[in-house]
């Protein structure tokens, strides 16, 4: 019998943002109820609510009244949904797991072999290991598109470089501390770069503009070079 | 149209924001004095949050090449047309082939430049705002460049008004017996508040922007050994960094963040944020949501008196 899941507290984080916080984890089954509950909480269709933002183990509610926020009918329509949670997500998650084609390289992977090294394996052991699990898309943040993955194999943990680099390229795969994640665009990086995805994770003009959905689940495919050249969706 | 002569420090398109897509990573961008932005469309009969022109501290010199109505409204700023002298606050005419020159801003960081009828750019996920950080939306995706050449929209003809005075930005009455450095803000849940907080002044550090305002002075105290991880974040919201010292998050601010929080600027006082200056002095004041609550409906009770008083005038 599984345990009756965690209730959060109810916090509002100013005025107009109902904060619904979890005893702070980087824990997948928590994070999977939270992003049932998110879709839950859209479909409620509260007034004036103008975004539902997921993180590891909270989930805020942000409105926009011309007037001022009902809290307490806001908190009558949710405690409710937090006492009995959805048990399974709805389709809307779609097919599965995401199968994100990586080309874990030198070449696009600036870090792989130092990475190696650095924990005691061959590339080929990192790459496999870190091909591994199906990871879980935590939430989306720090960047548009750029996703929090949890599941990283522990014994990958690796520090963030003391000295960021100044530019990592669109679709760099990288490591730091427990963490893995993907960045959608060129920016100053610290992160350990064992690889990338031709996939461009973001782009402003698609419908829907983010590649990956918080709550979506994923795993790294591996690929050669030439077929990385092919798929690169961000060229230089 | 309108041709760039000189960009100024940092000018921008920007309207209302784009909302509902932080769950992507996506921030609201928009005007960082969104009272501001809709007082100078309010003056032309503009859509609220239509496109206008940010400017920042220094403004741009542009040429319009077919005439049209203007407003200027957010900081005092230092206003020429074809060398005659203007002022913020009230609609004016620039006749086509006119240059308009805008200088420093006085009392404040930002002012905004509406046209009647609003900019004209491709909408990026449902808004004109510029994502400076993002490099999307807006203008190509960044502050204008000497050669730009921007669109409006066609805008109505106002009825020659009879200006005698000007419009002023609204506040709430609780906001007039504050002093201009204090920020009102709803506590965090999980902050510990020095009891003297009001007391505690900092100064607005130069590493400021639309991202955010550093605060340097006084380091907060941070409770220790509190696991944390990264949670959903936004305008108005006060980080305390590792070295005590406040971050109060601005409308390009990233959309997680897992340093503690203070709490939240009130909705009333937000567009302050927008108007702060490196060197400027602030205090934070913390304030129940019942008082949030009034300031903020006391607020838009004025600007929807000032809306009617300027639809009769003609605008």
């Amino acid at each position: 019998m599984p345990d009756p899941s965690p209730q959060p507290r109810l916090v509002w984080q100013g005025e107009d943002c109902l904060s619904l916080r979890w005893p702070a984890a980087l824990d997948a089954d928590l994070n999977q109820l939270i992003h049932r509950i998110a879709d839950a909480l859209r479909a409620l269709d509260l007034p004036d609510l103008c975004d539902v933002i997921p993180a590891y183990a909270s989930l805020a509610l942000q409105f926009a009244p011309d007037g001022v926020p009902d809290r307490c009918a806001i908190e009558a329509r949710v405690r409710p949904l937090l006492d009995a949670p959805p048990a399974t997500r709805n389709e809307w998650e779609g097919p599965g797991v995401l199968d994100v084609p990586v080309c874990y390289d030198a070449r696009t992977g600036p870090d792989l072999d130092s990475a190696a090294r650095a924990l005691g394996l061959s590339a080929a052991e990192l790459v496999a290991r870190h091909s591994a699990p199906v990871y879980q898309v935590a939430l989306l943040g720090f960047a548009p598109g750029f996703p929090y993955l949890l599941g990283l194999d522990p014994a990958l943990a690796l520090p963030r470089h003391a000295q960021p680099r100044a530019e990592v390229a669109a679709g760099s795969v990288g490591i730091a501390g427990t963490q893995t994640g993907i960045y959608p665009r060129p920016s100053p990086g610290g992160w350990q770069l064992i690889g990338r995805t031709p996939w461009a994770l973001f782009d402003p003009q698609a419908q829907p503009p983010a590649r990956l959905r918080p709550g979506q689940r994923l795993r790294f495919r591996p690929i050669g070079f030439d077929q990385f050249c092919q798929l690169n969706e961000s060229p230089e | 149209m309108i041709e760039v002569l000189r960009p100024g420090l940092q000018t921008s398109v920007q309207d209302g924001g784009r909302s509902g897509l932080r769950h992507l990573g996506v921030g609201e961008a928009g005007a960082a004095d969104r009272g501001a932005l809709q007082l100078a469309n309010r003056l032309l009969g503009n859509a609220l949050d239509a496109a206008a022109l940010e400017i920042t501290l220094t403004g741009p010199t542009l040429r319009f090449t077919s005439a049209a109505w203007v407003a200027l409204a957010g900081a005092d700023i230092e206003a020429h047309c074809n060398q005659r002298a203007l002022n913020g606050g009230r609609p004016f005419r620039v006749p086509a082939g006119a240059r308009l020159t805008l200088g420093r801003c006085r009392r404040g960081a930002r002012s905004y430049l509406a046209v009647a009828g609003g900019l004209l750019v491709e909408p990026v996920m449902g808004s004109a705002s510029t994502d400076l950080g993002g490099g999307f939306g807006g203008h190509c995706g960044r502050a204008l460049r000497r050669g730009d050449r921007l669109r409006m929209q066609t805008g109505r003809a106002l009825r020659s008004p009879d200006w005698a005075g000007w419009a002023q930005r609204c506040e709430d009455p609780a906001r007039a017996t504050l002093p201009a450095e204090v920020l009102r803000f709803v506590a965090d849940a999980d902050a510990g508040l020095p009891a003297d907080l009001p007391a505690w002044s900092w100064q607005v550090d130069a590493r400021s922007g639309r991202k955010a305002l550093r605060l340097r002075g006084p380091a907060l105290p941070i409770a220790d050994g509190a696991q944390r991880v990264s949670q959903a974040v936004g305008n108005g919201d006060i980080q305390v960094l590792p070295d005590g010292e406040p971050l109060l998050l601005g409308v390009e601010a990233q959309t997680v963040g897992g340093y503690p929080l203070l709490g939240r600027i009130i909705r009333a006082d937000r567009d302050r944020l927008g108007q702060l200056r490196p060197g400027d002095p602030v205090r934070l004041l913390p304030v129940d949501l019942n008082s949030a609550d009034d300031a903020w409906q006391a607020l838009q009770a004025a600007r929807y008196r000032q809306a009617l008083a300027l639809a009769a005038r003609g605008a």
